[in-house]
């Protein structure tokens, strides 16, 4: 909280705002080659990423780990950075792909801003550039009449450009990429003959994210795909981290919002095995049950014991319980998804309904389970 | 002996090369070993190579120093405890230690009952010691013999080993860790120390490597041309002699590896002897483990003796040399150790020997390997068969991913993980476990290579030979007549002719043209069950030894190559992947078990777990859990009753047919009859399991809710458009068991036939749903009889024409007294006239008679054999 108020008036600061220190000390420290266009070397951009392991070189600040995950998925990921293919990162939502994103722009150009957000209504002018309309009748179609977008500028200053969500956006929209990734080059047919040309700079690459959900939304053309190196961001492997940062970022959230609970890790563990068992479609014992449709994310989970602090806080006794939690599995999680309810039904049904006998915290777990039906 | 690591490191590295012993530390199947022993034989012509390996494997050596020897090939040793030594190291009573005998004894008797459960009395062991063309040992054998240095194997002979290891246990009476349940054959080079070191493990994490394998590419063959031979032995002697630091003296003398150690010491010193005595001079080499080099120096120098050798009988004990493939010895497929990716590492090999393709290991070689092996699977997925074609720029991009990834990780030239890293970026589209699963499958194909190794001719006949002609002599199936005999068996009764069946399976699973399969009951396709006989026709000739020798290569026991051509075709089936049928598991389950691979069913059973997970049709789910009801009531032929994962997977099984019974809204036309069987046959299963809830329940108990509650789902949610079949059957299961009443029943049920806007088809539906599962409420609830009449009387002639099919299939199910008996319901609610006969039969006098007599006969049998005959209660339902 108190570290929050220090940092400058953003409600959520950028890698690079929020990385500063680290950033710029791995700058100057940095020996290493740096590929054209680069703030810093690749083996800089990993550490920064990974972390120093608590080891400090000279008067540098400790570096801390920003993504757990698979190691070499990271090394792959800048490398291809450097060449000439564009990052595609695709996978479940909530395993940290725009975290990644940003970072890599953060590390690589010094701004995570170039960012372009792709939704349905993602039109071209949002990605390439758009005109000023007065300056435009006033002046007619010149370079200070352009208004540039994301793309524009990296192209033209040779920066990492972040495409969130590609395959939101229409394959029409999407495939605007396909010419300026191969030619790195993009044309402004507005503009007269010798000066219709914007070069990509040295630096300049794409990092996309993709949701493997959002695959049935739209499909990318195989042309683009030709274009991209595709990394998969798998969720969290390791059970017992992410029932610690389950709760240390639940514990944060509901700080932030003077909400005072007790919150066992025993308790927690109830949501994070949970979940764990639902985004496997195995659980622990080997039982086998059907993976809902909506994300079973680290990030859902945080929600989930967020929204439950929440109600332990205000409607009960100030003491997380399982029951608090499963009522809000119903709304976090399953939306209004009649397939998933099944789903979790059938889970409670067989899986929690056996562990309740065994323990107070799935007992009352399975208690909780109320508007999921008998 | 607990130093501070680093000082234990310094006073070890001295130790290892003195002026008449080299020890040198190696990794089993490591390039980089085999090239560093190469040049040290070449450069000091050693008096004596001494290698690490049953001392039997000596008499081997020529055999594999042969220029007719291609590699792969394997030493097989086995060990046959036919004169019950294992059993006299049990202590025995009166040896008074103070502990409770008691339990000692028992547990002993299980052990012995794991491993001989198999055929007869004897305790049966095997090892093999896989030999490729950059393996350390074998290098040392190739260059020791050529460069004229006696070569000797100095390790304790494995029977000897077995019975170290079980003695040690015994007398700590600690809880005897079956570890190779089923699988009694263990591949012996297989680094397991290091792989389980805690210090080895927190360096692989610390590095930032995947894996044991990736660590050891990274430090040690990656270094291949860049340390010299002294610097590499401290590095790799250094890691080794940290790593052993996790382990107790006390861990490792309980397995058996103190002794080993002593042999060897022991066997060090003897040549050192026998070398002084001849005067010859010269070093002699040492090529162990590097987890047992870090002791072997402070042994050789104490006065160690060799543990007391076991005289074994030539029945008892034995070594052979032979056949091997890549695909075996690849620990993707074959036994879970040794080196990944053999064919590849074949090519390092070649190229730190300057023998591939004429260039030197550097960067731009190994490079262009990367691009050799990238564009070998670019042009394999063009073929038809594979969905996403890799092209040339991919292609490009792969290579330079290599070299970037190399460059970044501070590798001299690409290693293993960088070329797959190179494929795993580049050349999939997609999400790596579902898009990329097929290609990267096809890449680890190509890395581990197919070649089968050749042993020299006049090698002494592979142990299949032998295992096969032991095993029919002991079942007399004939092996000296050439003219084929018939053989029956009875499967239920005689458990040699059970052992039989399943050797004969066997064959002919290994395409082996011993025998030949003429009739009996299938189970696998759960066809004529009811017979008790399998008939075989067998005959012996050259071409069966011929084709064993061949299917040496899978396996050194019959049991063992079938199992891996069983796990061939469980690997098949995994890759079919997506759309998978449970059903079609559980068959190959039924066939392991018919194989007698009982043993060996992990794998398939995780599989089948997978398929019924993923099944998407409740037919196939309802149809794989039947099957696995009749393998468990299947008594002794298949003896699966005793398989708790069965019972694991039937109840998996249920619980997803349970669950898919709420997908009713998919329903598509054609499935209907799946479904209305399916419920039905779910029923059934229940019934015949004899289910309870609550306190009674047992582990393994089918919890009838899950099933009651689906089909109450299905009645209840009338906003779905489910097919009116289903919700009769669903009305009419839930009605059977008592769980809706009759007047709610019939309220429901006559809410659907009677609703006068209602489509007809719906009602006639109803009816056929309701007759499936429940008939006999046409003839018991007269309401619902009632109902149907009126219901037929309201259609005209057409609308009763065009449902006329659909009510043909609704009373299909009825046999025909029931159907008289539904008639003579019907009339009676007219004028109660007879409808007349309306069964039909073209029977004779003679036929009735001879019906009735063949009743009474059966009749009077079963009432001598205390069974009563209950025809009146039957014929009533």
């Amino acid at each position: 909280m108190e570290k929050g108020n220090v940092k400058e008036a953003m409600l959520r600061p950028t890698a690079e705002v929020r990385y500063r220190e680290e950033l710029d000390s791995l700058v100057a420290t940095d020996k290493d080659p740096r590929p054209p266009g680069w703030r810093m070397s690749p083996s800089a951009v990993r550490r920064f990423i990974l972390g120093n392991d608590g080891k400090v070189s000279g008067k540098g600040p400790v570096i801390e780990r920003k993504f757990h995950g698979d190691v070499s998925m990271i090394d792959r990921a800048i490398v291809t950075l450097m060449s000439n293919r564009g990052l595609l990162l695709v996978g479940e939502p909530g395993t940290a792909k725009s975290m990644l994103s940003e970072l890599l722009a953060a590390a690589i150009s010094g701004t995570s801003a170039m960012t372009i957000q792709g939704t349905a209504g993602t039109t071209e002018d949002q990605i390439k550039y758009s005109w000023n309309y007065a300056l435009l009748l006033a002046e007619g179609p010149t370079r200070q009449s352009l208004v540039p977008a994301p793309l524009y500028h990296g192209l033209s200053k040779g920066l990492i450009v972040r495409f969130e969500e590609i395959t939101r956006c229409p394959p029409e929209i999407q495939d605007t990429l396909i010419s300026i990734l191969s030619e790195k080059l993009m044309h402004i047919p507005e503009l007269k003959d010798d000066n219709n040309m914007i070069f990509a700079q040295p630096g300049f690459n794409v990092i996309a994210t993709a949701n493997t959900r959002d695959r049935g939304v739209h499909e990318m053309s195989a042309a683009l795909k030709r274009r991209f190196n595709f990394e998969t961001v798998a969720p969290i492997a390791d059970r017992k981290f992410e029932l610690e940062l389950v709760l240390q970022q639940a514990g944060e959230l509901l700080a932030n919002v003077d909400a005072k609970v007790d919150m066992e890790p025993d308790v927690v563990e109830v949501l994070i095995t949970t979940f764990v068992d639902l985004r496997n479609g195995r659980t622990e014992e080997g039982t086998v049950v059907d993976k809902p449709a909506t994300t079973m994310s680290t990030a859902e989970a945080v929600a989930v014991a967020f929204a439950a602090g929440l109600d332990a806080c205000y409607f009960g006794e100030r003491k997380l319980k399982g029951e608090h939690l499963a009522r809000q599995i119903v709304g976090t999680v399953l939306k209004d998804s009649d397939e998933d309810a099944k789903k979790v039904k059938h889970y409670f049904d067989v899986v929690v309904k056996n562990r309740a006998r065994k323990s107070p915290h799935w007992k009352s777990f399975y208690d909780g389970r109320g508007t999921l039906g008998s | 002996m607990k130093l501070e690591p680093e000082r234990h490191v310094a006073e070890l590295i001295p130790k290892l090369s003195d002026d008449r012993v080299f020890y040198f530390p190696v990794r089993h199947h490591s390039p980089v070993c085999a090239w560093h022993i190469h040049n040290w034989i070449l450069e000091n012509k050693p008096a004596a190579v001494l290698i690490e390996g049953p001392e039997s494997i000596t008499a081997k050596v020529e055999l594999l120093a042969s220029e007719e020897c291609l590699c792969p090939v394997a030493v097989y040793t086995s060990f046959i405890d036919r004169k019950y030594r294992l059993a006299a190291l049990f202590p025995r009573e009166g040896k008074a230690d103070g502990e409770d005998l008691e339990p000692k004894e028992e547990r002993a008797e299980e052990a012995t009952a794991g491993k001989t459960a198999r055929r007869d009395d004897f305790m049966r062991f095997a090892g093999f010691y896989p030999f490729c063309d950059y393996s350390p040992e074998m290098v040392a054998v190739r260059t020791g013999v050529e460069s004229g240095a006696r070569v000797r194997f100095i390790d304790l002979e494995y029977g000897e080993q077995i019975l170290h290891k079980y003695e040690e246990s015994f007398k700590k009476a600690t809880e005897l860790r079956d570890e190779d349940a089923g699988v009694r054959v263990k591949e012996l080079t297989s680094d397991s120390h290091l792989k389980h070191s805690q210090y080895i493990n927190s360096l692989v994490e610390r590095m930032g490597c995947r894996d044991f394998d990736e660590m050891w590419d990274h430090l040690f063959e990656s270094s291949i041309n860049r340390l010299d031979t002294n610097s590499f032995v401290e590095r790799l002697a250094t890691y080794c002699a940290l790593a052993r630091l996790d382990y107790s003296e006390e861990d490792l003398r309980l397995d058996g590896t103190v002794a080993r150690e002593l042999c060897m010491a022991a066997n060090i010193k003897d040549e050192l002897d026998i070398l002084e005595k001849a005067g010859i001079k010269g070093k002699v080499l040492v090529v162990t483990g590097g987890f047992h080099t870090a002791v072997l120096p402070d042994l050789v120098a104490g006065s160690v003796k060799r543990p007391k050798s076991v005289k074994f009988a030539d029945d008892e004990a034995g070594t052979w040399l032979m056949r091997y493939s890549y695909d075996r010895l690849d620990s993707r497929t074959g036994y879970s150790a040794g080196m990944p990716s053999p064919a590849f590492y074949e090519k390092m090999w070649q190229l730190s020997k300057g023998e591939y393709k004429n260039s030197q290991l550097s960067f731009a070689a190994v490079e262009e390997l990367a691009a050799e092996i990238y564009t070998e699977i670019s042009w394999i997925t063009r073929d038809k068969k594979y969905s996403s074609k890799i092209t040339t720029p991919d292609t490009i991009a792969a290579v330079e991913m290599t070299r970037q990834l190399a460059l970044l990780r501070g590798h001299r030239f690409p290693l293993r993980e960088d070329i797959l890293d190179g494929i795993r970026a580049c050349f999939i589209k997609g999400e790596i476990h579902i898009e990329g699963r097929s290609v990267m499958e096809l890449v680890h194909k190509n890395l581990a290579g197919d070649r089968v190794g050749k042993v020299p001719a006049g090698t002494e006949l592979p142990p299949i030979v032998k295992d096969f002609l032991e095993e029919a002599i002991r079942l007399k199936l004939p092996v000296d007549s050439l003219s084929p005999k018939e053989v029956t068996l009875d499967l239920y009764k005689e458990e040699k002719h059970r052992q039989s069946s399943r050797l004969l399976h066997r064959l002919v699973l290994l395409s082996i043209p011993y025998a030949r399969y003429l009739s009996g009951p299938d189970f696998v396709q759960g066809r004529r069950l009811d017979l008790v006989r399998e008939l075989w026709s067998v005959a012996w000739s050259p071409v069966v030894e011929s084709a064993l020798i061949e299917a040496s290569v899978y396996g050194f026991t019959v049991e063992e190559a079938a199992f891996f051509r069983l796990q061939e075709q469980i690997v098949e089936l995994e890759e079919v992947g997506a759309g998978r049928s449970a059903s079609s598991a559980v068959e190959l389950l039924i066939r392991a078990l018919r194989l007698g691979l009982h043993g060996h069913l992990d794998r398939l059973v995780r599989l089948i777990d997978s398929h019924i997970a993923d099944d998407p049709s409740v037919g196939s789910v309802v149809a794989s859990l039947g099957q696995l009801d009749i393998l468990l009531s299947a008594r002794e032929p298949l003896e699966g009753f005793s398989l708790e994962s069965v019972q694991e997977l039937k109840l998996a099984a249920y619980r997803r047919a349970c669950r898919l019974l709420y997908e009713v809204g998919t329903l598509k036309e054609g499935e209907l009859l799946d479904w209305l069987s399916s419920i039905q046959d779910l029923n059934e299963i229940l019934v015949g399991a004899g289910t309870g809830s609550g306190a009674d329940e047992t582990e393994w108990t089918l919890d009838k809710d899950l099933y009651f509650n689906a089909l109450k789902d299905i009645v209840d949610n009338l906003d779905r458009q489910v097919e009116s079949a289903v919700v009769g059957a669903a009305y009419g299961v839930l009605f059977r068991n008592g769980l809706i009443d009759e007047e709610t029943f019939i309220l429901r049920v006559c809410g659907y036939l009677s609703g006068a806007s209602s489509d007809p088809r719906k009602s006639a539906g109803i009816i056929r749903g309701l007759l499936h599962t429940a008939s006999e409420v046409v003839w018991q609830v007269e309401t619902v009889l009632k109902e149907v009449d009126s219901m037929f009387n309201g259609w005209d002639e057409d609308t009763f024409l065009a449902l006329l099919p659909d009510l043909r299939l609704a009373f299909t199910h009825l046999t025909p007294s029931e159907v008289a008996k539904v008639a003579e319901k019907v009339s009676s609610l007219y004028d109660g006239k007879s409808f007349g006969t309306i069964v039909n039969t073209d029977l004779t006098e003679q036929d009735l008679l001879y019906g009735l007599k063949l009743n009474n006969a059966v009749k009077g049998l079963l009432r001598l054999d205390g069974l009563s005959f209950d025809g009146e209660s039957h014929h009533d339902r």
